[in-house]
């Protein structure tokens, strides 16, 4: 876990000053690095010992240099050994974007929040429970247009709850949509 | 170019990491037997769950043992789920464990090499319960093909703890007929229920609970499956609980 949150954090500050600086100097191919950005996906979650399925919505908002806020909504579902199991994910943090005046623009992001897991059996039994932590993730997106833009995006979800930490893989894939003035 | 490098190569750790630790633990892909399944902490019956808070975390740490091969243990992950494999055939015992402390077994006899069980199991109140089980021999290697159900029931085993949701088709308090909700039964299932305690949601310690089963009432029963094949299966209910 403590690997996934140190990857996390180099992502983000790596290369602040380096070859970045050198990018930024060109005019930008691709307009507006600085609006606000709105993605939809379809998502795969490896939760527990269950593959489940789902959509996944996200917004960022440029916050400093190649850096964006992020605040990412996903809902998963799937069953496991009869059980019916959802889980719904909302996280907060930020995103750094590597190539901002290429076509492909790689990212890292790291985000904190909480998912809320349900299980339940036959429309008998239900449970649920809340677990708290945040992700890592690395994607890139393709640009269709100053607009469009397809994205892949591979997250690390880490949670905590009354039993530990578990570590959740999380592959999405779907479009951003940039509101360039 | 240290930073371009040092970057690309976190890019390539970090999609290894996602290759996920797995929490089973691992064996060779043999004809073993493997064990999904899942863990309701603090259950709560659905249909009255809306006016109750929200569960718990509460329960902690839950681990499952074989009792055979204490070396086959997991960690049941934070969504309820655990699998084992290469559990042994024939039969074995499930030691439930919350915070290092035993809370209860379950045994499970009669399996064949290369079946998959599913399990469900409520752990409430520091007690462990077999909600549903079901085997599936995968049809490849001894059963020769797909091999009909033998129980109407869905998972359904004789003589195991059982819980069934639906409508009551006919009969009384004491003997009446499910329809069993969904898919989960082939045909109306019988349940004894003279003996069984009742519970009318939204009317508790009303005298006349049992008034209230009628046709079409919907309930939720507990108990125990006496006696099951491909056209007939009998309930001995331990609870009625009649939701509406």
């Amino acid at each position: 876990m403590r690997l996934a949150w140190t990857l996390g954090v180099l992502l983000l500050v790596a290369d602040f000053a380096g070859a970045s600086a050198a990018v930024r100097a060109r005019p930008p191919m691709w307009p507006g690095t600085t609006s606000p950005d709105l993605s939809g996906s379809y998502s795969f979650l490896r939760a527990g010992e269950a593959n489940l399925h789902g959509a996944g919505a996200s917004a960022s908002f440029h916050f400093w240099r190649s850096t964006r806020l992020v605040a990412d909504l996903s809902f998963h579902t799937g069953s496991f050994a009869g059980a019916d199991l959802r889980q719904l994910s909302f996280m907060g943090g930020l995103r750094r974007v590597f190539r901002e005046d290429e076509r492909w623009q790689p990212f890292g992001q790291v985000m904190v929040g909480g998912a809320r897991s349900t299980s339940r059996f036959a429309d008998v039994l239900s449970s649920g429970q809340t677990r708290w932590g945040g992700t890592v993730g690395i994607g890139t997106d393709y640009r269709l247009s100053d607009r469009w833009a397809v994205r892949g995006q591979a997250d690390y979800l880490v949670l905590h709850s009354s039993g530990g930490w578990d570590g959740d893989p999380r592959l999405s894939a779907g479009l951003a949509y940039r509101f360039v003035r | 170019m240290l930073l371009k490098t040092g970057r690309y190569l976190l890019v390539l750790m970090a999609t290894a990491a996602l290759w996920r630790c797995g929490s089973s633990p691992t064996s060779p892909s043999g004809a073993g037997v493997k064990l999904q399944g899942v863990v309701l902490q603090d259950a709560t019956a659905s249909a009255a769950s809306a006016g109750l808070s929200p569960q718990s975390a509460k329960a902690g740490k839950i681990v499952v043992t074989v009792q055979e091969n204490p070396s086959l243990s997991v960690t049941v992950s934070g969504n309820g789920t655990f699998e084992i494999q290469d559990v042994p055939a024939g039969g074995f015992t499930l030691v439930f464990s919350v915070d290092g402390m035993v809370v209860g077994q379950i045994t499970i006899t009669a399996v064949g090499e290369g079946t998959t069980i599913k399990i469900v199991v409520k752990i409430k109140d520091q007690e462990v319960e077999l909600v549903e089980i079901e085997t599936d021999d995968g049809g490849d290697q001894d059963s020769g093909g797909d091999e009909p159900k033998s129980c109407l029931i869905n998972g359904g085993k004789v003589n195991s703890h059982i819980e069934l949701e639906g409508n009551v088709d006919s009969g009384t308090s004491s003997q009446f007929k499910l329809q069993v909700n969904g898919n989960r039964s082939r045909g109306l299932v019988d349940v004894a229920a003279s003996g069984a305690s009742y519970v009318c949601n939204g009317k508790k310690g009303s005298s006349d609970c049992k008034s209230n089963l009628v046709a079409g009432a919907k309930v939720h029963v507990r108990g125990n499956l006496t006696s099951c094949d491909t056209l007939a299966a009998s309930v001995t209910a331990t609870e009625v609980k009649i939701q509406k």
